[in-house]
């Protein structure tokens, strides 16, 4: 049923300008986008900072503004503690799971899992991930219908429909490629928009020190009390956000991989996540919380009833502070965060689908690889269709959000736990990874017929009844328990064999081997300009394997390169080098002109590079 | 304060493990790039930890 609209004219024109955009973006990426390569790694030639702009929009999730608003309003800056506190991983997983995937050449999680502990762990994880990574999207259609439904008045499952109509589009056609195009635009107006409300909120409510006052003595501390109250606590939700959070996200989301795997190099995706965890996000949590920030100093001034429920705060505030227009802006920022979530989750499953289901399925077979790429959008489109066929069943949840954390909370310990010690430990095996798994799982289920398997973890937080009982600290009993399943059963189980070295977190040289196929010589060498030149041949349609370049010797040298060696070619200019970026192997070859490098002519006119075109050449490896 | 230090003596310790793989890994150390990936990361833990305490010592006043 369509509820009273909260905003029309002007504003309803911006959000409908929005829908508009983001599918003109998706449309400009997906003529860029063609093989496989393109559809799953974006071709890997994107730069540091694009990934890392892109990635705002994946972060910011489906619930962010009116969550964190919410939180923010009830709890003042301490609601920005989940935004802040994935730096512990850091070491691990840019100088460990990082190095593991790219070099190892690994598309998905469930691919490393069969490659670690082989195709039962594998089967098993494949299906964790997918029941998560649909429901996630179901969950995120119907957040989408409801936010639809209360500002434009717009029917809730026509909303949805909407939503996931333009988000199947462009992903189905333009895979990778098109989400980070359309996910840095989305991430762009995301803290444009977020943060615009802040400093106009700061304004409405006399200055920052008028602000700060009004923020009161609780709700300037930027972490929570340390266990009360039970739906707000520092260390429920350090350990359900910061520790099981952390790896679910890093390590496992499927969607984060992939946008680090499509930066042109390892060095590329690790400054991309440098950037992110330093300056992106604690941008964003002022982005997504700061209504909720200014909502209470403005009641603390009496410029706003402290009454207003939370979860309306965000758009209370928005609405009072901004003229005509911007609120539609921001209207369009909160679609945005939603759309850019879902954008993610859809490629996310359609590569699972791809490369954990339909390519074992033939190789079983004896037979090639197929149609994988008509597969790939296939599996884009089912994934869209299949999450819109769950928002009924989503709908008729009293709390979807609690719902959904709990879900979250009983899938993610015991695939965290298996990761992590599939990377670090060596003689972890395929008995301790199935224990790790499917007793995790079990015993967590369990706790919750048996909540009292879970107060020796609670740190003093208070039971509460039902499914809500220990909702976020749930996390450190699954992680604890997981871990001892899968340490003791690795300890019992004897002849099992170790890991190779590739597989776990150590010397890299092994791994750089594995990636260039020869003997790796690190760069980056000199940087040298030349000019392309079409060469007569078909890129190759794996994302894998890299281009074959002609370079004329006396180039080669200057680069300090060999035949075989890998290079890094990109546009000579400062913003479409961003893009316009592959990476090849070295050929030698006498026939081509000095100052001149020759790659196939399909790769260049995708990439904007014809021939003529001046780019940057350095060795990478 | 109990929360910041609970954070940083938990997180600390996943970092430091972090680290020590990586070292072993040869990824980070004494000299050239490894001490340069040592020196961001380290900074950037401070820096965060940095910003964190004082806004939580000043809620405290």
């Amino acid at each position: 049923m369509a509820g009273h609209p909260l905003i029309g004219g002007a504003d309803l024109a911006v959000l409908l300008a929005y829908f508009v955009a983001i599918l003109g973006a998706g449309a400009w990426a997906a003529r860029r986008s063609r093989g496989l390569a393109d559809f799953l790694l974006g071709g890997q030639r994107f730069s540091w900072w694009l990934v890392a702009f892109s990635c705002v929009a994946t972060v910011v999730g489906s619930y962010s503004f009116v969550k964190y608003s919410a939180a923010g309003f009830r709890y003042g800056l301490s609601s920005s503690q989940t935004y802040l506190n994935d730096w512990f991983w850091m070491p691990l997983w840019m100088l460990g799971w990082l190095p593991i995937v790219y070099w190892g050449r690994i598309t998905s999680v469930p691919e490393y899992f069969e490659r670690r502990f082989g195709r039962t762990v594998r089967r098993t994880a494949t299906l964790l991930l997918l029941v998560y990574l649909l429901g996630y999207l179901g969950i995120n259609f119907l957040t989408m219908g409801r936010a639809l439904e209360a500002l434009a008045g717009w029917p809730l499952f026509a909303s949805a429909g909407l939503a996931a109509l333009v988000c199947g589009i462009y992903v189905s056609h333009g895979g990778q490629t098109a989400v980070i195009f359309t996910d840095l635009f989305q991430g762009g107006l995301l803290l444009v928009a977020g943060i615009g409300l802040f400093v106009a909120g700061l304004a409405a409510v006399g200055g920052p020190a008028a602000f700060w006052e009004g923020l009161g003595t609780t709700g300037r501390a930027v972490l929570p009390p340390f266990a009360e109250p039970p739906e707000f606590n520092f260390v429920g939700i350090f350990w359900q956000d910061a520790m099981a959070g952390g790896v679910a996200f890093w390590f496992l989301n499927q969607g984060i991989l992939m946008r680090f795997l499509s930066a042109r190099s390892v060095r590329d995706a690790r400054r991309a996540a440098v950037f992110v965890l330093l300056v992106l996000m604690p941008l964003a949590a002022v982005a997504v919380s700061g209504a909720g920030w200014v909502g209470r100093a403005m009641a603390a001034r009496g410029l706003l009833d402290p009454g207003t429920p939370p979860s309306a705060i965000f758009v209370v505030v928005a609405e009072r502070v901004l003229p005509a227009g911007l609120f539609g802006l921001v209207t369009a920022a909160l679609v945005a965060a939603l759309m850019s979530t879902a954008d993610t989750l859809v490629n996310a499953i359609a590569t699972i689908v791809l490369v954990d289901l339909w390519r074992p399925w033939r190789t079983a077979r004896g037979r090639d690889r197929g149609p994988e790429l008509a597969v790939a959008r296939v599996a884009s489109a089912g994934a869209t269709v299949l999450g819109f066929a769950l928002v009924p069943l989503f709908a008729a949840f009293g709390s979807i959000y609690r719902a959904h954390g709990a879900f979250t909370a009983a899938i993610t310990p015991p695939l965290a736990v298996a990761l992590l010690l599939g990377i670090t430990w060596r003689r972890f095996g395929r008995a301790g990874a199935l224990a790790t798994l499917a007793g995790g799982t079990a015993a967590i289920v369990l706790s919750f017929a048996f909540p009292g398997l879970v107060a020796p973890f609670a740190h003093g937080v208070r039971l509460e009844a039902g499914v809500k009982a220990y909702t976020y600290v749930r996390a450190l009993y699954g992680l604890v328990v997981s871990a001892v399943l899968g340490i003791g059963t690795t300890l019992l189980v004897r002849g099992g064999a170790e890991s190779p070295g590739t597989l776990v977190v150590g010397p890299v040289r092994e791994m750089l081997r594995s990636f260039k196929g020869d003997d790796p010589r690190p760069g980056p060498g000199p940087v040298l300009l030349l000019a392309t030149e079409a060469l007569e041949e078909p890129p190759p349609e794996d994302p894998w394997t890299p281009v074959s370049v002609a370079v004329h010797p006396d180039d080669l040298a200057a680069l300090d390169a060999r035949e075989g060696d890998l290079l890094l070619v990109v546009a000579d200019h400062p913003l479409r080098s961003g893009w316009q970026g592959f990476r090849g192997r070295a050929r030698l070859d006498a026939g081509t002109p000095g100052g001149t490098l020759r790659a196939p002519a399909d790769l260049l006119h995708r990439l904007g590079l014809d021939p003529g075109h001046r780019v940057r050449v350095t060795r990478e490896l | 304060m109990l929360s910041f230090v609970y954070q940083e003596t938990v997180g600390g310790a996943v970092f430091l493990l972090g680290l020590i793989l990586a070292w072993r890994a040869g990824e980070v150390g004494p000299r050239g790039r490894g001490a340069r990936r040592l020196a961001v990361l380290v900074g950037g833990f401070l820096l965060l930890a940095l910003c964190q305490g004082t806004l939580q010592w000043l809620a405290t006043r």
